[in-house]
Protein backbone atom coordinates (compact mmCIF):
# COMPACT_ATOMS: atom_id res chain seq x y z
CA UNK A 1 0.00 0.00 0.00
CA UNK A 2 1.60 3.28 -0.78
CA UNK A 3 2.45 5.37 1.71
CA UNK A 4 -0.03 8.42 0.97
CA UNK A 5 -1.79 9.85 3.37
CA UNK A 6 -6.15 9.61 3.39
CA UNK A 7 -7.59 12.41 4.81
CA UNK A 8 -9.91 11.83 7.40
CA UNK A 9 -14.12 12.22 6.11
CA UNK A 10 -15.10 15.07 8.85
CA UNK A 11 -18.39 14.83 9.93
CA UNK A 12 -20.90 17.26 8.91
CA UNK A 13 -24.71 17.66 8.47
CA UNK A 14 -26.19 18.17 5.74
CA UNK A 15 -27.48 20.84 6.51
CA UNK A 16 -24.18 22.52 6.37
CA UNK A 17 -23.42 22.19 2.76
CA UNK A 18 -24.05 25.05 1.22
CA UNK A 19 -22.05 27.30 -1.36
CA UNK A 20 -20.70 29.60 1.54
CA UNK A 21 -20.19 27.17 4.08
CA UNK A 22 -16.61 26.10 5.40
CA UNK A 23 -17.17 22.58 4.34
CA UNK A 24 -18.08 23.44 0.50
CA UNK A 25 -14.55 22.84 -1.08
CA UNK A 26 -13.78 20.69 -4.12
CA UNK A 27 -12.26 17.44 -3.30
CA UNK A 28 -12.33 17.66 0.67
CA UNK A 29 -13.13 14.31 2.13
CA UNK A 30 -16.44 14.24 4.59
CA UNK A 31 -18.23 12.13 6.31
CA UNK A 32 -22.26 13.06 5.31
CA UNK A 33 -25.23 10.49 7.43
CA UNK A 34 -28.94 10.26 5.76
CA UNK A 35 -32.07 8.59 4.45
CA UNK A 36 -31.56 7.21 1.51
CA UNK A 37 -34.76 8.72 -0.76
CA UNK A 38 -33.68 7.43 -4.00
CA UNK A 39 -31.12 4.75 -5.83
CA UNK A 40 -30.39 4.17 -9.19
CA UNK A 41 -28.94 0.20 -9.77
CA UNK A 42 -27.35 1.16 -13.61
CA UNK A 43 -25.47 4.23 -12.45
CA UNK A 44 -25.16 3.41 -8.72
CA UNK A 45 -25.98 6.74 -7.96
CA UNK A 46 -27.64 7.79 -4.24
CA UNK A 47 -29.67 10.04 -2.80
CA UNK A 48 -29.40 10.79 0.65
CA UNK A 49 -31.81 13.38 2.15
CA UNK A 50 -31.51 14.39 6.52
CA UNK A 51 -34.64 17.23 6.79
CA UNK A 52 -35.26 19.05 3.45
CA UNK A 53 -31.30 19.02 2.53
CA UNK A 54 -30.42 16.28 0.39
CA UNK A 55 -26.65 15.18 -1.22
CA UNK A 56 -26.09 12.57 -4.45
CA UNK A 57 -23.30 10.01 -3.58
CA UNK A 58 -21.49 8.13 -6.24
CA UNK A 59 -21.28 4.85 -4.80
CA UNK A 60 -20.04 2.92 -7.79
CA UNK A 61 -16.31 2.38 -5.31
CA UNK A 62 -18.15 0.59 -2.90
CA UNK A 63 -18.09 -3.52 -1.98
CA UNK A 64 -20.34 -5.47 0.01
CA UNK A 65 -22.93 -2.63 0.48
CA UNK A 66 -26.31 -3.24 -0.30
CA UNK A 67 -29.01 -0.30 -0.78
CA UNK A 68 -32.75 -0.06 0.66
CA UNK A 69 -34.67 2.96 0.52
CA UNK A 70 -35.76 4.43 3.49
CA UNK A 71 -32.48 3.32 5.12
CA UNK A 72 -30.02 5.67 6.85
CA UNK A 73 -26.73 5.46 5.28
CA UNK A 74 -23.42 7.25 6.24
CA UNK A 75 -20.87 7.89 3.27
CA UNK A 76 -17.13 9.07 3.37
CA UNK A 77 -15.75 10.32 0.41
CA UNK A 78 -14.91 13.52 -1.68
CA UNK A 79 -17.06 16.50 -2.32
CA UNK A 80 -17.51 16.69 -5.57
CA UNK A 81 -19.01 20.23 -7.05
CA UNK A 82 -19.86 18.52 -10.11
CA UNK A 83 -21.39 15.58 -10.82
CA UNK A 84 -21.43 13.88 -8.19
CA UNK A 85 -19.91 13.51 -4.92
CA UNK A 86 -17.67 10.17 -4.60
CA UNK A 87 -17.78 7.48 -1.68
CA UNK A 88 -14.94 5.85 -0.17
CA UNK A 89 -17.14 3.94 2.43
CA UNK A 90 -20.81 3.31 3.03
CA UNK A 91 -22.44 1.57 5.74
CA UNK A 92 -26.26 1.27 7.03
CA UNK A 93 -26.46 2.73 10.25
CA UNK A 94 -30.49 2.08 10.40
CA UNK A 95 -30.81 2.82 14.99
CA UNK A 96 -28.78 5.59 15.05
CA UNK A 97 -29.59 8.81 17.33
CA UNK A 98 -29.16 11.38 14.81
CA UNK A 99 -30.26 14.17 17.73
CA UNK A 100 -27.63 13.19 19.79
CA UNK A 101 -24.87 12.44 16.28
CA UNK A 102 -25.60 16.33 16.19
CA UNK A 103 -25.16 17.35 19.19
CA UNK A 104 -21.56 14.95 19.29
CA UNK A 105 -20.61 16.22 16.38
CA UNK A 106 -20.84 20.04 17.69
CA UNK A 107 -19.38 18.94 21.20
CA UNK A 108 -16.36 17.38 19.18
CA UNK A 109 -15.16 20.46 17.35
CA UNK A 110 -15.60 22.59 20.30
CA UNK A 111 -13.35 20.25 21.90
CA UNK A 112 -10.97 19.81 18.97
CA UNK A 113 -10.84 24.08 18.71
CA UNK A 114 -10.06 24.45 22.51
CA UNK A 115 -7.14 22.16 22.40
CA UNK A 116 -5.76 23.81 19.48
CA UNK A 117 -5.93 23.40 15.43
CA UNK A 118 -8.39 21.02 13.98
CA UNK A 119 -9.66 20.41 10.60
CA UNK A 120 -13.22 20.08 12.10
CA UNK A 121 -13.15 23.45 13.38
CA UNK A 122 -11.78 25.89 10.78
CA UNK B 1 5.30 12.08 35.95
CA UNK B 2 1.63 10.27 36.20
CA UNK B 3 1.48 7.20 35.45
CA UNK B 4 -1.77 6.29 36.70
CA UNK B 5 -2.59 5.76 32.63
CA UNK B 6 -0.07 3.29 32.32
CA UNK B 7 -2.10 0.11 32.13
CA UNK B 8 -5.13 1.30 30.89
CA UNK B 9 -5.96 1.72 27.07
CA UNK B 10 -6.74 5.21 27.06
CA UNK B 11 -9.74 6.63 24.87
CA UNK B 12 -8.21 8.97 22.55
CA UNK B 13 -9.70 10.45 19.34
CA UNK B 14 -7.36 9.60 16.18
CA UNK B 15 -6.08 13.70 16.12
CA UNK B 16 -4.93 13.21 19.96
CA UNK B 17 -3.09 9.89 19.00
CA UNK B 18 -1.04 11.76 16.00
CA UNK B 19 -0.08 14.51 18.35
CA UNK B 20 1.41 12.15 21.16
CA UNK B 21 5.07 12.86 21.88
CA UNK B 22 7.35 10.23 23.29
CA UNK B 23 8.79 10.43 27.03
CA UNK B 24 11.81 11.14 27.43
CA UNK B 25 12.64 9.12 30.18
CA UNK B 26 10.60 6.08 28.92
CA UNK B 27 10.72 5.18 25.29
CA UNK B 28 7.42 3.14 25.41
CA UNK B 29 5.31 6.12 27.31
CA UNK B 30 3.58 8.62 25.25
CA UNK B 31 1.98 12.33 26.59
CA UNK B 32 -0.45 14.34 24.95
CA UNK B 33 0.47 18.26 25.63
CA UNK B 34 2.46 16.86 28.81
CA UNK B 35 -0.15 15.31 29.85
CA UNK B 36 -0.40 12.09 31.89
CA UNK B 37 1.92 9.76 30.21
CA UNK B 38 0.08 6.22 27.74
CA UNK B 39 1.44 3.66 26.43
CA UNK B 40 -1.97 1.58 25.46
CA UNK B 41 -4.65 3.27 23.40
CA UNK B 42 -8.35 2.51 22.36
CA UNK B 43 -9.67 4.25 19.08
CA UNK B 44 -13.17 3.33 17.43
CA UNK B 45 -13.46 4.69 13.89
CA UNK B 46 -14.26 4.07 10.04
CA UNK B 47 -11.59 1.46 8.74
CA UNK B 48 -10.48 3.53 5.47
CA UNK B 49 -7.79 1.30 4.07
CA UNK B 50 -6.61 -2.31 4.28
CA UNK B 51 -3.21 -3.82 3.39
CA UNK B 52 -2.53 -7.69 4.23
CA UNK B 53 0.79 -8.90 4.00
CA UNK B 54 1.92 -12.48 5.00
CA UNK B 55 3.20 -11.29 8.66
CA UNK B 56 0.57 -8.44 9.00
CA UNK B 57 -2.26 -6.49 8.63
CA UNK B 58 -1.83 -2.84 8.02
CA UNK B 59 -5.44 -0.92 8.22
CA UNK B 60 -6.22 2.51 8.99
CA UNK B 61 -9.29 4.04 11.07
CA UNK B 62 -11.23 7.31 10.12
CA UNK B 63 -12.64 9.00 13.41
CA UNK B 64 -13.46 12.43 11.42
CA UNK B 65 -10.54 13.98 13.73
CA UNK B 66 -7.57 12.13 11.65
CA UNK B 67 -6.33 8.37 10.60
CA UNK B 68 -4.84 6.62 12.91
CA UNK B 69 -2.61 3.35 11.22
CA UNK B 70 -2.96 -0.16 13.07
CA UNK B 71 -1.18 -2.98 12.41
CA UNK B 72 -2.18 -6.40 13.22
CA UNK B 73 0.20 -8.74 13.60
CA UNK B 74 0.14 -11.91 11.94
CA UNK B 75 3.02 -14.17 12.22
CA UNK B 76 2.97 -16.00 15.32
CA UNK B 77 3.44 -19.09 14.25
CA UNK B 78 6.53 -18.35 12.77
CA UNK B 79 8.02 -15.38 14.57
CA UNK B 80 11.10 -16.45 16.85
CA UNK B 81 9.14 -13.54 19.54
CA UNK B 82 7.10 -16.71 20.23
CA UNK B 83 9.19 -19.36 20.31
CA UNK B 84 9.15 -19.77 23.99
CA UNK B 85 5.65 -19.60 24.67
CA UNK B 86 3.44 -22.08 25.42
CA UNK B 87 2.78 -23.76 21.99
CA UNK B 88 -1.49 -23.67 22.40
CA UNK B 89 -1.23 -20.37 23.88
CA UNK B 90 0.54 -19.50 20.47
CA UNK B 91 -2.33 -21.26 18.39
CA UNK B 92 -5.05 -19.28 20.58
CA UNK B 93 -3.44 -16.15 19.74
CA UNK B 94 -2.58 -17.03 16.01
CA UNK B 95 -6.60 -17.93 15.63
CA UNK B 96 -7.51 -14.90 17.00
CA UNK B 97 -5.59 -12.57 14.65
CA UNK B 98 -6.90 -14.19 11.90
CA UNK B 99 -10.51 -13.98 12.56
CA UNK B 100 -10.02 -10.55 13.80
CA UNK B 101 -8.50 -9.64 10.57
CA UNK B 102 -10.84 -11.44 8.14
CA UNK B 103 -13.56 -9.35 10.04
CA UNK B 104 -11.95 -6.02 9.19
CA UNK B 105 -12.95 -4.23 5.53
CA UNK B 106 -13.02 -1.53 4.12
CA UNK B 107 -16.46 0.67 5.50
CA UNK B 108 -16.72 -1.16 8.55
CA UNK B 109 -16.63 0.20 11.98
CA UNK B 110 -13.96 -1.21 14.51
CA UNK B 111 -12.90 -0.75 18.01
CA UNK B 112 -9.14 -1.04 18.00
CA UNK B 113 -7.41 -1.46 21.00
CA UNK B 114 -3.39 -1.86 21.50
CA UNK B 115 -0.11 -0.26 22.31
CA UNK B 116 1.30 3.47 20.60
CA UNK B 117 4.24 3.58 18.97
CA UNK B 118 5.90 5.57 16.38
CA UNK B 119 7.21 4.51 13.13
CA UNK B 120 9.17 6.60 10.87
CA UNK B 121 7.76 9.20 12.32
CA UNK B 122 4.32 8.81 12.56
CA UNK B 123 1.96 7.82 15.61
CA UNK B 124 0.55 4.14 15.00
CA UNK B 125 -1.34 1.53 16.83
CA UNK B 126 0.04 -2.11 17.31
CA UNK B 127 -3.16 -3.83 17.90
CA UNK B 128 -4.14 -6.53 20.51
CA UNK B 129 -7.26 -6.61 20.12
CA UNK B 130 -9.93 -5.12 16.67
CA UNK B 131 -13.67 -5.86 17.09
CA UNK B 132 -16.29 -4.93 14.51
CA UNK B 133 -18.94 -2.65 16.35
CA UNK B 134 -22.43 -3.23 14.55
CA UNK B 135 -24.14 -0.76 16.66
CA UNK B 136 -24.26 2.85 14.79
CA UNK B 137 -24.29 4.75 18.10
CA UNK B 138 -20.75 2.96 19.12
CA UNK B 139 -19.08 5.68 17.60
CA UNK B 140 -20.83 8.68 18.95
CA UNK B 141 -20.27 6.73 22.27
CA UNK B 142 -16.78 6.43 21.96
CA UNK B 143 -16.23 10.52 20.66
CA UNK B 144 -18.01 10.99 24.00
CA UNK B 145 -16.11 8.93 25.84
CA UNK B 146 -12.83 11.30 24.86
CA UNK B 147 -14.21 13.96 25.03
CA UNK B 148 -15.03 13.68 28.81
CA UNK B 149 -11.84 11.61 29.81
CA UNK B 150 -10.11 14.01 27.74
CA UNK B 151 -11.20 17.46 29.95
CA UNK B 152 -11.62 15.32 32.65
CA UNK B 153 -8.50 13.40 33.13
CA UNK B 154 -5.94 13.44 30.51
CA UNK B 155 -5.14 16.59 30.66
CA UNK B 156 -4.07 16.65 33.96
CA UNK B 157 -0.41 18.01 34.20
CA UNK B 158 1.86 15.80 36.16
Amino acid sequence: MANTRIEPGVPITLQELYPSSQFYKEAVSLRVTGMLSGYSVETAIGVIEDGSKSLKINTQNLRDVSFRVGSIYQFIGELHIEPNNEARTGRNVDGIDMNLYRKTIELLRKFLKEEGNSNMAE
Amino acid sequence: MDRSLQNTHAKLVARDIQRLTQSPTESNSFSLLGGACVSRVETVGTIVSRDLTPKFLKFGVDDGTGCVTCVLWLNQLTSSYFSRWDPDTILLLASAARKQAAAIRIGAVARVRGRVGSYRGVMQITATVVVVERDPNAEILHWLECLRLGQSCYRIQS
